[in-house]
């Protein structure tokens, strides 16, 4: 299966977020996703590496190695620097061709564009725009 | 007599809910909620006289205009201008900004002329002037402005030359909530012959405005920061300088004669408006600011004082709040930070609290910075809001830290 390693990454959060009752606990989560996800070097933390549309500052690095992606990323908001670890978590490791042929369902399937409000203007469609673009220019 | 529970239900808006929370809505600087007599006004309109005004010879038409024109009268009152015909219908302040800019500048200045600004301005008075300065090559000066972004009359003083032509300078900060002097500035800057442009979008909701006695040769307000609909606004302008003043837009309702080798132009003030305009805006703006007379400028005032102490007072004790003034504002607008916590993530967390507030640079990208910071949370209340919501989001703020870990 193609797209074997995004889906399991997913389920694997989902479940997570399964287990939370209140809002609180989903922000909670993200917020020590964001403070676990090791903050970027401040050099590259650079306009080229800048993602636009968010708000807070986003800063996005797309590496490949082997044929698979490595992401690195920060932020000055910990909710959207969480984000940017839940990212991590999803596309982390993975093929660039899963990568690119991989869509935005998972932000429902988490509930995350249902449940909360984080989904409007902090650019993470901007984020995942980035990387599949990254991944497709690779192929 | 101000029954805020009673005022509270004209507001259909005010008492809706998400998730079982009543909502709090703490952004009108943003913009402000419509009450029921405005929404209904322009419903009356849509569904019992729409028509074009000033042009058709039957009944629908005639009644249009007459409510059109009724709502001129209205804006003049509710300023206190001199003339009705000083007073035009623009789609908001940004037009309005515009409109001045465009096509009054040029009739006062001359190549090396300087144009004075608040270094506190909103993007809306300031860009519209780069851009015509840099086409007439005049140039900007900014002003400086005290810690809570008033204007400098010192810094203004010094600044003052006869190279200047113009001062754009805002009534009420809409970050600080701070009140410049527009009186003194105004009368500074007419001992030497500067004509003042006073953006008012900030303070029209919260004080009575006096245009004869504030003295301003300009003066604009949006329609939708007070209590009226979004996509209307006025300009006032003294009747010399709006004579002199070119329109910005040509056709529709603002021409007089047409032929194809030259087309004159229409009597103020419609020669400055073009097209067919926001006709139920108009009518809708009509409606509200009645509304704010029949409560009295006065009583909004002090139901806004109340609002106001308890916001400075319990937002200046709250623990990690770090304010962005210094002093208690004029206007019940708060800038503030909570300690190593971006704005956004407040922001965010409060929508789910469904509290409203506005987050970021506030459009106004030059202040933000000149105070040190790369953004705030910014709770704007009115009279509608309640000392109870003001708890509330006291304790949504307190919640917050604790969510983040930043209690402690």
């Amino acid at each position: 299966m193609l797209i074997m390693g995004i889906e399991k990454n997913i389920s694997k959060i989902v479940s997570e977020f399964s287990f939370f009752e209140s809002w609180e606990e989903k922000y909670e989560y993200l917020i020590e996703l964001g403070k676990s996800t090791p903050p970027l070097n401040k050099e590259l933390k650079n306009d080229l590496n800048i993602v636009r549309g968010c708000q807070a500052q986003v800063w996005l690095i797309c590496e490949i190695k082997n044929g698979k992606l490595f992401l690195q990323g920060d932020s000055d908001a910990i909710i959207t620097r969480g984000l940017v670890g839940l990212l991590i978590c999803i596309f982390n490791n993975c093929t660039i061709e899963e990568v690119a042929r991989s869509n935005n369902f998972f932000l429902e399937k988490i509930g995350l564009s249902k449940h909360l409000s984080i989904t409007r203007s902090n650019g993470i469609n901007e984020m995942i725009k980035k990387i599949r673009l990254y991944c497709s220019n690779y192929e | 007599m101000f029954n805020l529970n009673q005022i509270r239900l004209d507001f259909p808006i005010l008492n809706s809910t998400r998730n079982n929370q009543p909502l709090v809505y703490f952004d009108n600087a943003a913009t402000t909620q419509k009450p029921k007599i405005v929404i209904d006004t322009i419903s009356d309109f849509y569904s019992n006289y729409n028509s074009n005004i000033q042009r058709g010879m039957y009944f629908l038409a005639d009644r249009a205009t007459t409510e059109f024109e009724k709502s001129r009268r209205v804006v003049r009152k509710f300023l206190n201008a001199q003339l009705k015909e000083e007073i035009i219908f623009t789609s908001g302040t940004t037009q309005s900004i515009n409109m001045v800019a465009f096509g009054f500048l040029n009739t006062v200045s001359s190549a090396g002329d300087e144009v004075l600004i608040g270094e506190m301005e909103h993007h809306a008075n300031i860009v519209p002037w780069q851009v015509i300065c840099d086409k007439l090559k005049l140039k900007i000066v900014t002003i400086k402005c005290c810690e809570n972004g008033k204007i400098d009359i010192w810094d203004l003083k010094n600044k003052m030359n006869s190279k200047v032509k113009l001062l754009a300078v805002q009534q009420t900060s809409n970050i600080t909530g701070h009140e410049n002097n527009i009186k003194e500035i105004c009368n500074l800057a007419q001992k030497q012959n500067i004509k003042v442009f006073v953006d008012g979008a900030q303070s029209v909701s919260h004080k009575p405005i006096n245009l004869q006695d504030l003295n301003c040769d300009f003066f604009s307000f949006s329609g939708h920061k007070c209590f009226g609909p979004t996509g209307v606004g006025v300009l006032y302008g003294k009747k010399e300088l709006l004579l002199k003043m070119e329109p910005f837009m040509f056709g529709g309702n603002m021409i007089d004669l047409v032929s194809f080798s030259k087309s004159t132009w229409g009597k103020l003030p419609y020669k400055f408006e073009a097209g067919t305009v926001n006709i139920a805006g108009v009518i809708g703006l009509g409606a509200a600011l009645k509304y704010i007379l029949s409560l009295g400028l006065n009583n909004i005032q002090k139901q806004e004082d109340l609002l106001k102490e308890k916001m400075w007072e319990e937002l200046g004790a709250a623990k990690n709040v770090v304010m962005g003034l210094t002093k208690k504002p004029d206007s019940p607008i708060f800038s503030f930070n909570i300690k190593s916590t971006h704005s956004y993530d407040v922001g965010s967390l409060l929508d789910e609290m469904n509290i409203c507030v506005r987050t970021g640079h506030l459009c106004a990208q030059p202040a933000i910075k000149s105070l040190g910071v790369s953004g705030f949370v910014r709770a704007s209340l009115c009279f509608y809001n309640t000392e109870e919501e003001v708890s509330v989001f006291i304790s949504a703020l307190k919640r917050i830290m604790k969510i983040v870990n930043n209690g402690n």
